[in-house]
């Protein structure tokens, strides 16, 4: 049977990065004790696809990963084995049966939603933070430097590049941005651009962003990616 | 605790953060209660390469066991780390409870190699502790240390409390309660210390001295009234029965050694005579197949890795070695579990045994034939023939594999051009045999890659070259010139060790306590990781000694028969005569037999320790028979 798994990786797992991450994912279905398929060849690992990477340094309530097992277990004993099994920071929050020959996860995840907490020189109201992120969104451009390690520096254009964004609380902006095999938005990167315009946002650390999760973009709306929409075959 | 949203908020500064950050799994944060001896173990070392470490593994598990203590772990940060620090104010601190070093009782070091002194130096100064035993306050954490070498820890015994000399599973509990009674007791660190000096295998430098000569040679060694003369090293007896965790910590982290690890067999008798481990851990004792089983089952569980790594100093002189990889590949490979052995001997019987564990993925395969020639393999005592070796070289390209590491020493007494030229030649021959096999077979084979590393002979204390001259530079360089030169071309390459810090590891491996201010002076000018090649600078070393008026040839010297060395203040259980009797017997090439299977060689460990090889295929007479 094969199963689509969120979960969360919070405090204490922040600065493990993607490929740790898939590592500690098979240590813990081993330590579990599940019956998970393995791959063929000569080096047989554990049959597990997991969605687009977070950055190190990132917590997150919504990743998700695809798991096939050599039997039929209720999703509530299989979170319940996985949980037992893991840190308490990488905590299973829902998993889903799903038919095998489905869209991988790393095609079908589009969006990313970040909630980020601001700090200012100076106190703002909530009217002022929403005049203020209606007039970066309306910015014809948001251009910004990308560094990429080992390689040069690049342009890019923030503004095709967020889906949507709105002022959840006080200080509290969220973010829809694209990731995945069609781009990718650092919350680091979206702190520049904001700063460019104001200077009086301070720099953050990475304590102050939360990944809500990936979703799918349909339409405007974001969509988890255990919807049925996208799991039917 | 107070520093952790500090240190969490920060560390996406710098590099790998995970290193710094703890709470793996099986990762132990008992609760501070008062009455608990409170342990941070240190590695002199980035977390990588001390979270691969045995002995620590072992220490934490048995201290944590205890319900009156608790041990936290903490290893060196790397520079950008130890810069971070510095600006945040962040002392160091252990991985479990985020506590600064300096609440701690007692502060362990881990001694795995000398390169790792400027380390001690720089967690003791991020902790807020002064260098110098000395000169630390009354409340300040006992610092005690243990390890592989601690059997010449003469170098740092300056900065040390305490030493333990010996396998700590031994006595260490024992230790840390008697610290304990006596620390309840109301007793000054002196006392304290004067006191635990009365146990065995515990070594407080404090209470020894020596005198030095002109010359940098000692002229005696001196006990403190009423303290035994000499510290004997303490072995396990029973092995098969002694402590050994399952729940090992799993980082997340990438780190040397991600698998099970099982310690199949303690000590080697094999008598090759550079070797320090194979004096310092005698006799040799084997775990028993169904403990090591059991060993297995538990750990898998707990830890959800997917390899058992079975280790010892020489893998496959476990005397049932071929029963138990059979019984471990039988038992887990359904579970697709792989079984890797460490440490192959250089023969066909070896290679057979590598050839049983690893039938799919064949990546490469090390042997370390250690000389170029067979006089200079006889000096050495290796016990290995140019057939075994070429055999064993044969048997591994018929069974697939294409990829040789071997391993080789430069430096050796006796050597000669001669010596050094055998090995670039024995290169060549097995990059020709394995280029005949590729031709001759039906099945696919890789290129044929020969990779040949050559180190420098660092000699050892308590080993039978402990009197042996090092190799001067030049010399060094002439040698590497030649190899660099003779082993080229697609299917070679070629590696070699800094010449510069081999010698400084030279000096350092039989140095004495005039060293401690030199160690002191290269810390200070900024030098930290010296094992890690990128990190060391010659040039701050050389003005290390400069300064402190210390000519480092001088450790380097061919040391007289009658000389008294600095480490001497230790006993291993091994009398000298026995190590001078090799020294000379390697001079004349005269080998001599593992006594597991042949007669004793008179080395007196099993009667110092009163104990007697513990092996699990048949005692002695079985298997000379």
């Amino acid at each position: 049977m094969n199963y689509r798994i969120k979960f969360a990786k919070l405090e204490d797992l922040m600065y493990i990065s993607h490929l740790e991450v898939i590592k500690t994912l098979r240590r813990i279905i081993r330590r579990a004790e599940l019956p998970a398929a393995f791959s063929q060849g000569y080096n047989p690992r554990i049959n597990l696809a997991i969605g687009p990477p977070l950055a190190v340094g990132l917590i997150s309530k919504g990743e998700y990963f695809d798991l096939e097992l050599e039997v039929d277990l209720e999703p509530e004993q299989l979170l319940a084995d996985l949980n037992s099994a893991s840190p308490k920071d990488l905590r299973f929050l829902k998993a889903v049966k799903i038919p095998a020959d489905i869209r991988s996860l790393s095609s079908l995840v589009d969006t990313a939603i970040y909630t980020i907490n601001f700090d200012y020189t100076e106190a703002k109201n909530l009217e002022e933070e929403k005049e203020m992120l209606e007039e970066f969104m309306d910015q014809e451009e948001m251009m910004i430097v990308r560094h990429r390690r080992k390689k040069s520096d690049r342009k890019i254009d923030l503004k095709e590049r967020i889906f949507a964004a709105k002022i959840k609380a006080r200080n509290k902006w969220e973010f829809a941005v694209v990731t995945g095999s069609r781009g990718n938005v650092r919350p680091e990167e979206l702190n520049r651009a904001l700063r460019e315009k104001y200077s009086e946002i301070k720099e953050f650390s990475p304590l102050q962003v939360v990944r809500e999760g990936v979703f799918v973009k349909d339409e405007e709306n974001f969509k988890p990616p255990y919807t049925e929409k996208f799991i039917g075959s | 605790m107070e520093f952790k949203k500090k240190i969490i908020e920060n560390l996406y500064k710098i590099s790998s953060p995970e290193r710094y950050t703890g709470n793996e799994w099986n990762s132990i944060n008992k609760k501070w209660k008062p009455e608990r001896l409170k342990v941070a173990l240190a590695f002199p070392d980035v977390y990588e390469i001390g979270m691969s470490h045995l002995g620590l593994k072992i220490l934490y598990h048995l201290i944590n066991r205890e319900e009156n203590m608790l041990a936290e772990r903490v290893y060196a940060p790397w520079q950008d780390m130890e810069d971070l620090m510095k600006e945040e104010e962040i002392p160091l601190y252990t991985l479990e409870s985020y506590h600064e070093i300096k609440n701690f009782d007692i502060l362990g070091f881990t001694l795995q190699y000398e390169m790792s002194y400027t380390n001690i130096l720089n967690m003791l100064d991020l902790s807020g502790l002064d260098l110098y035993a000395s000169e630390r306050e009354e409340d300040d954490p006992l610092i005690i240390a243990g390890g592989s070498t601690v059997f010449n820890s003469e170098p740092i015994a300056d900065f040390i409390d305490l030493f333990f000399v010996g396998e700590a599973e031994s006595l260490i509990i024992e230790l840390l309660n008697e610290y304990q009674d006596l620390k309840a007791k109301a007793l000054s660190k002196g006392e304290i210390l004067k006191k635990l000096n009365k146990m065995p295998g515990v070594y407080v430098p404090s209470l020894y001295s020596e005198e030095s000569g002109n010359n940098g040679e000692i002229l005696a060694l001196n006990s403190a009234e009423g303290e035994k003369e000499r510290v004997k090293k303490q072995v396990v007896q029973n092995l098969d029965q002694a402590f050994y965790p399952t729940d090992f910590i799993v980082p997340y982290r990438d780190t040397v050694h991600e698998r099970v690890v099982l310690e199949i067999s303690r000590g080697c008798t094999r008598s090759c005579r550079f070797c320090a481990a194979g004096m310092a851990y005698r006799p040799v004792r084997e775990r028993s197949v169904e403990r090591l089983l059991d060993l297995a089952e538990k750990a898998l569980k707990s830890t959800g890795y997917d390899e058992i790594s079975l280790t010892s100093l020489s893998t496959v002189d476990y005397t049932d070695v071929k029963n138990l990889v059979q019984k471990m590949t039988e038992r887990f490979s359904d579970r697709m579990i792989s079984v890797s052995l460490s440490s192959l001997r250089v023969d066909k019987f070896s290679v057979e045994l590598a050839e049983e564990v690893n039938k799919v993925r064949k990546t490469g395969l090390t042997f370390a034939p250690e000389a170029g020639t067979q006089r200079l393999r006889d000096v050495i005592n290796k016990n290995i023939s140019e057939e075994d070796i070429y055999s064993a070289a044969r048997s591994a390209f018929e069974n697939g594999w294409s990829k040789i590491k071997l391993y080789f020493m430069i430096g050796l007494p006796t050597e000669t051009m001669e010596d050094v030229r055998g090995i670039a030649e024995m290169a060549k021959k097995i990059r020709n045999l394995g280029q005949e096999v590729r031709r001759n077979t039906k099945q696919r084979m890789r290129r044929i890659e020969v990779s040949v590393s050559v180190s420098t002979f660092v000699p050892k204390v308590f080993t039978p070259f402990q009197w042996h001259q090092m190799d001067d530079i030049e010399t060094i360089i002439k040698k590497h010139d030649y190899l660099r030169d003779n082993i080229k071309g697609r299917s070679f390459s070629f590696s070699w060790n800094d010449p510069e810090l081999s010698r400084l590891e030279g000096v350092l491996a039989r140095g004495d306590r005039r060293l401690a201010d030199v160690i002191v002076s290269a810390w200070e000018k900024g030098s930290r990781f010296e094992g890690w090649h990128e990190c060391f600078e010659p040039r701050i070393w050389g003005e290390a000694f400069r300064e402190n008026d210390i000519q480092p040839e001088e450790y380097l010297r061919e040391r007289g028969e009658e000389e008294i060395f600095s480490w001497e203040k230790i006993d291993i259980g091994i009398p000298k005569s026995f190590l001078l009797k090799e020294y000379k017997n390697a001079q004349q090439e005269v080998l001599i037999d593992d006594c597991r299977t042949a007669d004793c060689h008179g080395c007196s460990v099993c009667g110092n320790f009163e104990l007697d090889l513990e092996l699990v295929g048949g005692g002695r007479d079985e298997l000379q028979n």
